[in-house]
């Protein structure tokens, strides 16, 4: 029934929806990955990037599974996994590492030693490591080296970004996907795999702030010198602005989603005043006229806070200063009107919805800023197969040797 | 009359300088002679401290902080109950009411407790001499504790001595009686002491979990007891680099009533500061609604670090502490520890003034302590009474109804029905959210419509 290459599947579990991506493993690795098929769902199990309701996940997570293997004409068996959810945090620890050796000069093993000091974390025990991202190494506190080896110094240092998350709720989503006898090859934090999609390298070294700004949280990524230098959730999304109006409005909250896409903004609506909206077919209720200065209002109070809590996040790790390059938005909330003039307004820098690159597929999936996060989660698996794949690449070297005893008979 | 520190005078050199500054400065520079020869324990800066357990809670709070042995500091366990000073290893004891309960408990009535102080106000009176700083370790709720407490705290206040009360408050399984006397020995206690600071033990069962033994969390409720009241101590006591002093503290809670509550948070690592801060804004007692950092009028901050403590580390907490405060007023000390090593403690006392709207209430004693003083009630605190009022109400409603129209009940009913409350914003409905945990940032509910946070007009 299905044909068979070498495939990687991205999973976003998010909470509006649920998507898959199936991707192909060129053949070398300078091969673009190429999409071969994408599978949507609505999602109903997921509050603010959390699973609250297993069961209705799995089903959600089933059927977009079936209609990512329809699509792409592959069998699923294993997925990258997308993690999100307030619990996520990160923090920068550092290791240290002294040069013994009489020559000062550093070698592999000190290398080695001063990462394994920093990897030594003090975590409490129900969180559990999603990522540890090497940062530049500093030699005797002169910084920016991405290998020391060969240098001369006295001290070796280097910072090490831990992106870490409560264990019980990364396994919950683990149990979804494993209910369905599927593998989870890894868990990746959505916030960074979004970044993989929509950064050029250009953007990464520049310095870039990536908002995925998703249902129920926003993640942020911010990216400096090539390399993570932050990452953070926080659990407000576009749920939210419906509540929000839901409850302003007194409408039900399918009503206020709908009032959000096609009537919402996230600048507030001085310059529309009077104009109003009408609301048809309440239940039982006779139509009802809002003002579309109020609806814009609440919206943009509720986009602009969710921003400046971002802000004020950042400036408060020291990273508000990286942010140079300009601002990548991505999820659903990249769609709302007006978003990039607030971001532009909040950070300073230009802002612009972001595209997922150095992949081929259709363009329709491309662009959309709600696939970004499953296109980077399959993006990731794809880097992480060609890594394998070096690897293999150099056998050991009695498996060389014995093959030659094996030819000179 | 104390003579000023002879080496102002003996010595020319100093005596010149004084002269050669003009008259302002030299007014300024003679004013600390004034004060220490007003109070000659500043002067030497030794003062002496007392920690003082009543009743059974107490005094096992204050046998662990002896059994520390805390230089300079004297200990001693008042309790009416026999057997609960016999567990007492390391302080001094003294029993009271020994004629009035014959070296039985209280049990649980607060008159009988309050009693029983009385009885041995001559007992006591000499053990308060000379002290600058007295903390009562005491639970309230039962008898012993909410009865004699307020009793000898006002007798060592009359001393002149600062008195802090550390006290928890009952569990909310331990019943409605309970919680009142403990109510109302809480704000007689308010009134006799110069600052409160309240453990109310149910905030504990939010940092044990279920498995947890019962004398394990009463473990933690006495950690939090000791480590509370070595946190004061330090703060006043250990040489500082930057000193919150015993005038400070004095400053903070001297007379004004106030009720506090405290933090501590340790943290290491390279982002200990950060942790430090977060631990402390978590930390169970200011989490609940009662005493929350942003309504706090005085907040004392004292940063004890490892000798690696550095300026902008010190700086970057204040600074964060002082975002979250609003308007209150911070004080900040720090010093260094090198026991510490890599590690960074902070030590928060949170000061509410009670509101002003103070309404008089007699509080009953016996004999000639028959006294009448205001005792303020913050709006909300109807279920604060005294113990004449949860008396009556628990005797008969006849008799309430008999008084005459000058008393004090019926005013606080008036009083009641007409107050503003503040508004309750926790009232909006959690929506789509109720099912999961609200997503709570610096205190604020980010589930609430920004809208109605941010409290802006309709049209």
């Amino acid at each position: 029934m299905f044909a068979s290459k070498k495939i990687v599947t991205g999973l976003d579990v998010g909470t509006s929806q649920v998507t898959a991506v199936v991707a192909e493993v060129g053949a070398s690795d300078a091969d673009v990955p190429r999409i071969l098929g994408i599978g949507q769902a609505k999602s109903r199990g997921v509050r603010k990037g959390e699973i609250v309701d297993a069961d209705l996940t799995t089903e959600d997570v089933r059927s977009a599974l079936a209609q990512a293997e329809q699509s792409a004409d592959q069998e699923i068996r294993s997925v990258h996994l997308g993690v999100s959810g307030g619990h996520l945090r990160s923090f920068v620890n550092r290791g240290a590492h002294p040069i013994v050796s009489a020559e000062r000069e550093i070698a592999k093993e000190d290398v080695m030693d001063v990462v394994k000091n920093a990897k030594a974390v003090n975590l409490p025990n129900e969180h559990y490591i999603i990522h540890t991202v090497q940062q530049h190494f500093s030699v005797d506190g002169q910084s920016g080296t991405l290998n020391p080896v060969g240098l001369r110094g006295a001290k070796i240092e280097v910072d090490l970004l831990v992106i870490h998350g409560k264990t019980n709720r990364l396994k919950n989503s683990i149990q979804v996907v494993k209910n369905l006898r599927i593998e989870v090859e890894e868990i990746v934090f959505s916030g960074l795999a979004c970044a993989l999609a929509v950064l050029n390298s250009q953007q990464k070294e520049l310095g870039t702030l990536v908002l995925d700004f998703g249902g129920g949280t926003i993640e942020y990524v911010v990216y400096y010198n090539g390399l993570v230098r932050h990452t953070g959730v926080l659990p407000v999304g576009g749920d939210h602005i419906s509540n929000d109006l839901a409850y302003g409005f007194k409408v039900p909250l399918g009503r206020a989603d709908q009032l959000k896409i096609q009537h919402g903004s996230a600048l507030n609506g001085r310059h529309l005043p009077n104009q109003t909206i009408t609301i048809p077919d309440l239940i039982n209720q006779p139509d009802k006229t809002i003002h579309t200065e109020q609806l814009r209002h609440i919206m943009s109070l509720r986009v602009s806070e969710c921003l400046d809590l971002i802000e004020k996040e950042l400036e408060e790790a020291g990273c508000l200063n990286m942010v140079q390059s300009g601002v990548v938005i991505t999820g659903g909330g990249a769609r709302i009107p007006d978003i990039i003039r607030r971001v532009e307004h909040v950070f300073g820098v230009p802002a612009l919805v972001g595209v997922a690159g150095n992949v081929n597929g259709p363009a329709d999936v491309l662009e959309q800023p709600e696939f970004a996060v499953g296109i980077g989660l399959a993006k990731f698996g794809i880097f992480e197969l060609n890594k394998q794949r070096e690897r293999k690449m150099k056998p050991p070297k009695w498996g060389r040797a014995f093959r030659q005893w094996l030819q000179r008979l | 009359m104390r003579n000023p520190p002879n080496y102002f005078h003996s010595k020319g050199r100093f005596s010149s300088a004084v002269s050669e500054l003009g008259g302002s400065q030299c007014r300024a520079a003679r004013f600390p002679l004034t004060q220490q020869q007003s109070n000659p324990s500043a002067s030497t800066k030794r003062f002496s401290t007392k920690v003082i357990g009543v009743g059974d809670a107490g005094c096992r709070a204050a046998d662990i902080l002896a059994h520390e042995a805390l230089p300079g500091v004297d200990f001693l366990a008042l309790n009416s109950d026999v057997q609960g000073l016999r567990a007492v290893k390391s302080a001094e004891t003294i029993q009271l009411g020994r004629n009035l309960l014959r070296g039985l408990s209280a049990g649980g009535d607060p008159q009988s407790g309050r009693a029983s102080a009385q009885a041995d106000r001559g007992l006591l009176a000499k053990r308060f001499d000379g002290a600058d700083l007295v903390i009562f370790l005491g639970g309230l709720g039962r008898g012993t504790a909410s009865g004699a407490l307020p009793v000898v705290a006002r007798q060592a206040r009359e001393t002149g001595a600062l008195v802090l009360s550390f006290v928890s408050l009952p569990f909310e399984f331990e019943g409605p009686q309970c919680r009142l006397q403990a109510d109302a020995g809480l704000n007689e206690l308010l009134a006799a002491s110069d600052a409160v600071i309240s453990l109310p033990n149910q905030a504990f069962l939010k940092i044990v979990d279920e498995q947890t033994p019962m004398p394990k969390t009463f473990e933690t409720i006495n950690g939090a007891f000791v480590q509370g009241v070595r946190g004061v101590w330090q703060m006043v006591k250990k040489p500082a680099l930057i000193d919150v002093s015993f005038q400070d503290l004095r400053s903070v809670v001297r007379n004004k009533r106030a009720q506090s509550s405290f933090a501590v948070a340790e943290a290491e690592g390279e982002n200990r500061s950060r942790q430090a801060v977060e631990g402390l804004l978590a930390y169970p007692l200011l989490a609940g609604a009662e005493g929350r950092v942003e309504d706090s009028d005085v907040l004392l901050v004292n940063i004890v670090g490892g000798d690696n403590l550095t300026i902008p580390e010190v700086n970057w907490i204040g600074e964060q502490l002082r975002r979250r405060a609003g308007k209150a007023k911070v004080i900040l000390g720090a010093s260094t520890d090198s026991s510490l090593e890599e590690k960074v403690g902070l030590t928060l006392i949170a000061s509410w003034h009670r509101k002003r709207q103070a309404t008089a209430l007699k509080i009953q004693g016996t004999q000639d302590d028959d006294v009448s003083f205001s005792v303020p009630i913050k709006g909300s605190n109807s279920e604060t009474p005294s113990f004449k009022q949860f008396e009556e109400t628990s005797k008969s409603t006849s008799k309430v109804s008999a008084r005459s129209p000058g008393s004090v009940r019926p005013r606080r009913t008036n009083k009641r029905r007409f107050k503003q409350e503040m508004l309750n914003l926790n009232f909006v409905p959690g929506g789509l959210f109720e099912k999961s945990p609200p997503a709570i940032y610096n205190g604020e509910n980010l589930d609430v419509p920004t809208f109605v946070r941010r409290g802006r007009a309709w049209n």
